[in-house]
């Protein structure tokens, strides 16, 4: 019995004094892993909304592929919201955020916040010449065509309809929802 | 004074060539693949895992006497994964973002690779602590070499840039399989072949 106990306890030991050392490590990287997030949220959301200073969460019925919604203010004064989503894209979820501007009832910008698309396909959303679409849009459903897009549409990444649809799929509902009012 | 000096070279030399864990052992190669999408992601990773080769090599060699050989194995990856977090929860504290989110899955990989086990198993647990510190040091940037070779020439053919500053604008001249991964096992074998070649020329005109 006792060759089982004597490797049990100091396995227990080392055990521990591990667990000792990575509470302390845990409790001294708390907060600026909080700070980290935070502060690349708040600059994702700032890209998509640069006229807001502050941006806090709101608890709302999402629909579709949304996933949170950011209420978005200057010095106090509501100037638009940012819907988060998360639509499934070709090589799983798409996580973007959609900046909705309530002073000029646009869609003031799109931006891809973390994905798994294709390199060189799918990931092409990540670019400028792709998101810039989304600038200033009129708050009007858009449909996904191959090429020579019209007012309410967008031309697909080359080779990549699935991704483009799935964007646009989320910037919908965005749109669906804060057209339904109601926050 | 002379002696240990020439130990030292001779433990660095043989991590990070002679013995190298990537090319020569062949050790690690999954989270390889993964990491060496550029060359940024492949430097910071291999020092991620040099610095944790060298705490758990540290704290292996100073418990050495005292390990109970019953439950080696467990008391080696406890110590090895413990140390892993606290690199990792380091990292998401203080690194920057766009590291982060390419590491953020590969960092808690460490935690398994074979290389920090191999030189736990085959050194630290018995040797002196000094020593097998150099020896996980000279390993680690031994794999760091090696990540960062197959990270530089895949990001190179594969984006046209090097840590992020363009080479090649011309996207069309990428090409893009070298980042995914049969680009990783095209890169390794290549190099690979070339240094068995070179092994075999030498031992022919030896």
């Amino acid at each position: 019995m006792k060759h089982v106990i004597a490797p049990a306890a100091y396995l227990f030991v080392i055990a521990a004094v591990s667990t000792t050392l990575l509470l302390m490590a845990y409790a001294v990287t708390f907060e600026p892993i909080q700070n980290q997030v935070r502060q690349t949220q708040d600059r994702m959301m700032r890209a998509v909304l640069p006229q807001a200073d502050e941006f806090q969460e709101i608890s709302v019925d999402t629909s579709g592929t949304m996933v949170s919604v950011f209420e978005a203010t200057a010095h106090g004064q509501r100037v638009g919201l940012v819907v988060s989503a998360a639509p499934m894209g070709y090589a799983g979820p798409i996580e973007l955020i959609v900046g909705i501007s309530s002073e000029e009832n646009v869609i003031s910008g799109m931006r891809i916040v973390r994905h798994t698309e294709t390199p060189g396909f799918g990931s092409v959303a990540t670019n400028e010449r792709f998101y810039s679409q989304f600038d200033n849009r009129p708050l009007h459903p858009i449909t996904v065509v191959r090429s020579g897009a019209g007012e309410y549409e967008l031309d697909s990444i080359a080779a990549s309809t699935i991704t483009t649809e799935a964007i646009v799929q989320g910037v919908n509902d965005a749109i669906e929802w804060y057209k339904g009012g109601g926050f | 004074m002379k002696n240990v000096q020439i130990q030292v070279s001779q433990l660095m030399k043989n991590g990070i060539i002679k013995e190298n864990p990537i090319f020569v052992q062949l050790l690690a190669l999954c989270p390889l693949l993964a990491v060496t999408t550029s060359a940024i992601n492949a430097v910071v990773m291999g020092l991620c895992t040099t610095v944790v080769m060298m705490c758990a090599s540290g704290a292996i060699s100073f418990l050495k006497r005292t390990i109970s050989p019953q439950v080696r194995i467990a008391t080696f990856i406890v110590i090895v994964a413990s140390f892993v977090t606290v690199v990792q929860l380091l990292m998401a504290a203080f690194a920057p973002p766009d590291i982060n989110n390419m590491l953020g899955i590969f960092i808690p990989l460490i935690a398994v690779n074979c290389i920090v086990f191999a030189r736990i198993e085959i050194f630290a647990s018995k040797n002196p602590v000094f020593f097998s510190g150099v020896d996980a040091l000279a390993m680690g940037l031994g794999v760091t070499l090696g990540l960062f070779v197959l990270g530089a020439i895949r990001e190179i053919f594969g984006a046209g840039s090097i840590f992020g500053i363009e080479l090649i604008a011309d996207s069309s001249m990428h090409m893009l399989i070298m980042i995914m991964a049969p680009g990783a096992f095209f890169t390794l074998g290549t190099i690979i072949m070339i240094m068995k070649y070179r092994a075999s020329k030498r031992r022919a005109n030896a």
